[in-house]
This record gives C-alpha cells, structure tokens and sequence, in this order.
C-alpha cells in the first residue's frame, strides 16, 4: 500500500491553521496569566479542587489509547482493510497523549516544578500519578519507534512486534489513568475495581468514535474519497464498545444504589443534582442510547459519523460526571451524622473561561501539529 | 517511640472558635474574602462544624472542631507524586512546600477535606487589600493605621506559602521543633503545644504522645469512651473524640 502527503497549501488550510493558532495564542495568555496571579481565575474550589481540565485529560489519554489500541487490528491481527487508516491513528495517539500531558500542565499550580515529578517521583511509588508519569513517557516513545517502523517495508515482523507491545501498554496507561480515580478511598463515586475496566471501554469508544470524525472530515477537507465499507467497519466496533459501556455503567451505578456507600449521599447527588443532566441526558440518552439506535439500523457513511459525534460528546460526559460530581459532596466526617451548613452542602463547580481557554488551546496545538504533519510526513494513503 | 496526637473532649467545646482565630494567627493562614466563602476557598486549617442527626423536633446535634487528623495511614501522603507531602518519625504529616506542584490529588484524597490550595498569593493580596483600604482612608481624611502598612504580619517561625501550591495543619510543627531543640516539655497540660490547644478557653484539647503511658492523652484515652473521624477508611487518624 502507498502512502502519500498531502499539499497543504491553499487558502483554506492557512485559514484554519490561523483559527487554531488564535486558540492556541489565548490559551498560553490564559496559562502564563494562571502562572503569575494563581488559579483565582479558575471555577475550582477547595472542595472540588479538580475541574474541566482534569476532564479533558482523561478524555485525550482515553481517546490516545483508543486510537492506539485500534491501530493493532492492521499491524498485530492483519485486518488489511483498516490499513489505510492505521498509520494515521499511531499517530493521533501521539498528538492526543502529548496533548493531554500538556492539559495537565495547564492545571498544575506550580507548572514551573513539573520536572519535581521525574526527580521525586521514584521516591513514592504508590502515587498513581508518579506511576503514570512514567507509564506516559515509555509510552510516547514506544509509540513514537512504533510509528517509525510501519514505514519500514522490511520491518513487518518488528511492526507486529511493537504494534502487540503497544497495544499493551496502551491498555496500562488506560489502566492506571483509571486508578487515579479508583484508588481514592474517600469519594464514593470513585473507589471502584471496575473503573479501570470503564476507561479502557470508554478509550476504545471515543478512540474509534474520534478517529472516524477526524478522518472523514480530513479526507472530505483534502478531497479524498473515504471508502464507505472502511467506515462502516468502524462503525460495527463502535457498536460494540457502546454497548459494552452502557452494560458496565448500568453494573457500576446498581451496586452503587444498592449498596447505598455513605448513606447514597453521592449516588444521589449524581442522579438527582445540578448535574444530574449530565449524567442522564447527555451521557446516557444522547451519548450513548441514542448513538445505538442509529447505528442498529443499517449503517452509512452519514449515520456512522453523527453516531460518532454523539459518542465522542458521550464519552467526555460520561468523565464529567465522574470527576465533578464524584468530588463534589464533601464527606461525612462522623458517619450517620450531616454537617449543618455550608459545610455540609455540596459544592457547585461553574466551569470558567481560563480553563475552557487552556483546554480549547491545546485541542489547536493538537490541530496545528496534526496538519503540520500531513503535509510533512506520508500519512495518508494514496488515491488510486 | 514518639506519636503525637490530640484529644479533644466534645463535652467540654463551647463552640466559640477561639481555636480556629489562635490557628490562623499562629500559622498566618491567608484571611478569606466575600468571595473565597462564595466560590468555597476558605483557608481554615482548624475549623468547627455543628454535626446533626434526626429531624425536628427529635435532633441531637454536637459541634465539632475539626483540624488535620495527622492519620496513621495518610492517603495524601500515598497519592503525593512528587513526596512533598510525608509522615515524620513523630507521627506529624508534614509538607515540603518548595517541592510541591499543585496537582491537588492529595485534595481530592483527602476524607476529611483538610487540605487547601493557595488561589492567589496570600502575601501579595494582603498588601494589596490593605494598600487599597489605606487610600480609601486617605480620601477620606482619616488617619491610616500604622499596622496597614508597615507591619504586614507574618509569624516569622513559619514558612509563607506562594500561590498554586496546598497547604494544611502542621500541628504546629514549629512550636514542637523548637521546644525539641530547647529541651522543653512537649504535650499538655504543663508542656509546649499547639496555639489551639493552647487558645482553648474550656481546655477541650489535650496534645500530648499517645505512645507514653503516663501523658494526659494516653490517660484520657484509657479512661473515656472515644471515636476517631471516619475510622471505616481505615487511615488511623490520631485525633481522637471524647463523646
């Protein structure tokens, strides 16, 4: 199979690559300006200290792994029909994992420390993010050797190779992501064996759900015929991974109301709070039922990509309504007994400009270097 | 071996907050705007609660000083990635601050919501709320207290804080490296202690080493009925309620 770059140069393509490069250019304003004045900005609080960048992270995290994982149907099960799509998700995974380490910089405090994580890191090692900063490293490199060999004709079994190796280490980062989470004892809404198993199903969805808009939007922009049967192919995965998402949502959330952790303060709070909308409309009608119903019927090239659209949506408020709900009812200090006051409310997380700016920057860096690197490396296939 | 940890006898606490004043004067705990209370970004090291059960008119209610339990088993110090949070061979949880990088998951980990992040600079805002107050006095032609100025307050023995990093109760850890260092008594009632303790009018907190038989804790553990704060987490906290 050849692969080809593409031109890149007409009007359209600079216009867009500005577009990007003012979100990016907000973005940093509204980073450096959180480096110098602090998070006042921010809608974070004590009580809810992490917001819709945290969100976003593992939003981007799961969409890498995803896209990485699916790259392993060409190169490590020999499906020839994914092919032409193969080489350009190992790709995406790198820009999106890239991206999201660079979400997480935007929401440390003191960004300027970050290299403390590599120095220090090693001393506590049951920090899952010390685990994970460097499960994220190895993982971008191998990445990296990964999508070097698959230009190497005479490199296939070593393609195959680092392909299984970083499937596998996509299926960790995902993993550990999901114990960032899973570990704390102290949210109900969290402290779940199951929540790693949930990431990984959710990656595989917004993974296959993300790279079928980006490719069907980027071919159509450069005017490349997409091939509908490759489409609908995804589709049928996505099918797949929907359900099992909305199989394992179901188990989690019963062995939530009927274990009742905590006097179902938490569970209650998600199913009938402020972000209750979230949750039900959302994440489980419009994000994930209703993609179904669509893609039940017989698939085309059209309902795939609104199916894809909707599940992407799904999937990032599915980790809404884990990160902001999950932290916003404080915890019972003498079980059985409420806190009177404001103590005791829970904490309403308004989402602020800064961080919807940090987050839309990094989505334009991720653009930028995404056309960048069409236009300088053989990504795409050929047009016979 | 040395532990230290609190006591504090909810028989006793008149809920009149003398405690959480002595902390935040003590430990130059940034004060809190009109707005940090709205977005809930209070600084409250020590703070006390009213806890209740049942409805009107069938209520029990207790109010409760709530403060860094300094747990046996400290989920913040398991999720630090960058180890700036650690236990001390006393049993205090401390913080390095200058490693610190404000990822905020010892925040979320935390159970008892004892940790706080510093939004702004605590020192900057100051001279910049009281310079603000002290031109508005100069317009009015009224005398500006010498305190807005020149005497921005800050108990040398503790370190300040910048903004983007979390900050918590120390147990007053500079109290009790100093008292170490001049060889003076450590724990109550007649030792050095924490400015809560110490600010208590009704004498609800006794601070002492929970692994010497004879101090004032251990007794008053011995001889009481007593519960920790969410003991089902299993994070051992070493402060202990007198019920």
């Amino acid at each position: 199979m050849e692969y080809t770059k593409i031109n890149g140069k007409s009007t359209g393509s600079y216009v867009l690559i500005g577009i990007l490069a003012i979100m990016v250019a907000v973005g940093l304003y509204e980073f450096i300006q959180g480096m110098i004045q602090g998070h006042e900005s921010f809608g974070t609080s004590n009580i809810v200290p992490w917001g819709l960048p945290i969100t976003s992270v593992i939003f981007f995290i799961g969409a890498s792994a995803g896209a990485l994982m699916l790259s392993s149907l060409t190169y490590v099960f020999g499906k020839e029909e994914y092919k032409p799509v193969s080489r350009v998700s190992i790709f995406l995974a790198i820009l999106l994992i890239i991206g999201a380490l660079t979400t997480i910089l935007g929401e440390l405090g003191r960004p300027d420390r970050f290299m403390n994580l590599f120095l220090y890191g090693p001393g506590n090692l049951s920090s899952m993010f010390a685990v994970n900063s460097f499960l994220y490293t190895g993982y971008i490199i191998l990445s990296i050797v990964y999508l070097w060999t698959t230009f190497r004709d005479d490199l296939l079994k070593i393609t195959k190779l680092l392909g299984a190796m970083a499937a596998t280490l996509a299926i960790f980062v995902h993993t550990g992501t999901g114990a960032i989470f899973g570990f704390i004892v102290a949210k109900e809404l969290w402290f779940s064996p199951l929540l790693p198993i949930l990431f990984i199903v959710a990656a595989l969805t917004s993974g296959v759900a993300l790279l079928i808009l980006i490719l069907t939007v980027t071919f159509k922009l450069i005017g490349y015929k997409m091939d509908e049967k490759l489409v609908v192919g995804l589709g049928k995965y996505l099918t797949a991974f929907l359900l099992l998402q909305l199989f394992l949502v179901f188990i989690e959330n019963i062995v939530r109301t009927y274990g009742g952790m905590g006097g179902g303060e938490m569970s209650k709070f998600l199913f009938e709070g402020p972000y209750s909308f979230v949750f039900w409309g959302i994440q489980i009608i419009f994000g994930t039922v209703l993609p179904i119903i669509i893609l039940s019927s017989k698939k085309t090239m059209i309902k795939v990509q609104i199916a894809s659209l909707l599940a992407v949506i799904g999937v990032f408020a599915e980790r809404f309504s884990l990160v902001i709900p999950g932290q916003s009812v404080p915890s019972q200090q003498v079980v059985g007994r409420t806190m009177m006051g404001l103590y005791g409310e829970p904490a309403v997380y308004s989402i602020s400009g800064a961080e919807v700016a940090i987050i839309l920057g990094v989505v334009g860096a991720i653009g930028i270097a995404y056309i960048i690197g069409l236009r300088f490396i053989k990504l795409l296939p050929s047009q016979p | 071996m040395v532990r230290y940890g609190m006591v504090i006898d909810l028989d006793r606490c008149v809920g009149c907050a003398a405690c959480a004043v002595a902390c935040k004067a003590e430990n130059s705990v940034t004060s809190s705007t009109p707005e940090d209370y709205k977005n809930r970004r209070l600084m409250e090291w020590n703070r006390v609660v009213t806890v209740f059960k049942g409805k009107f008119p069938n209520v029990s209610a207790s109010i409760m000083p709530l403060i860094c339990n300094h747990c046996e088993h400290p989920p913040c110090v398991k999720v630090c990635p960058v180890d700036a949070t650690y236990k001390r061979e006393d049993g205090l949880v401390l913080q390095r601050y200058e490693r610190c990088i404000g990822c905020k998951y010892c925040m979320v980990a935390c159970p008892y919501q004892q940790r706080f992040f510093n939004f702004y600079d605590q020192k900057k805002k100051y001279v910049e709320r009281f310079e603000k107050e002290a031109e508005e006095l100069k317009k009015e032609n009224k005398n500006v207290p010498i305190t807005y100025l020149e005497i921005p307050y800050h108990n040398p023995d503790v370190p300040s804080r910048i903004s983007g990093i979390v900050e918590k109760c120390t147990f007053c850890r500079h109290r009790i490296d100093k008292a170490i260092a001049e060889g003076k008594k450590i724990g109550s009632p007649d030792g050095v202690e924490p400015a809560c303790t110490q600010a208590c009018p009704a004498k609800t907190r006794t601070f002492g080493d929970l692994d010497d038989p004879d101090s004032e804790v251990s007794r008053l553990l011995r001889s009481r009925r007593n519960y920790q704060l969410r003991a089902d987490l299993g994070t051992e906290p070493q402060v202990y309620y007198l019920d």
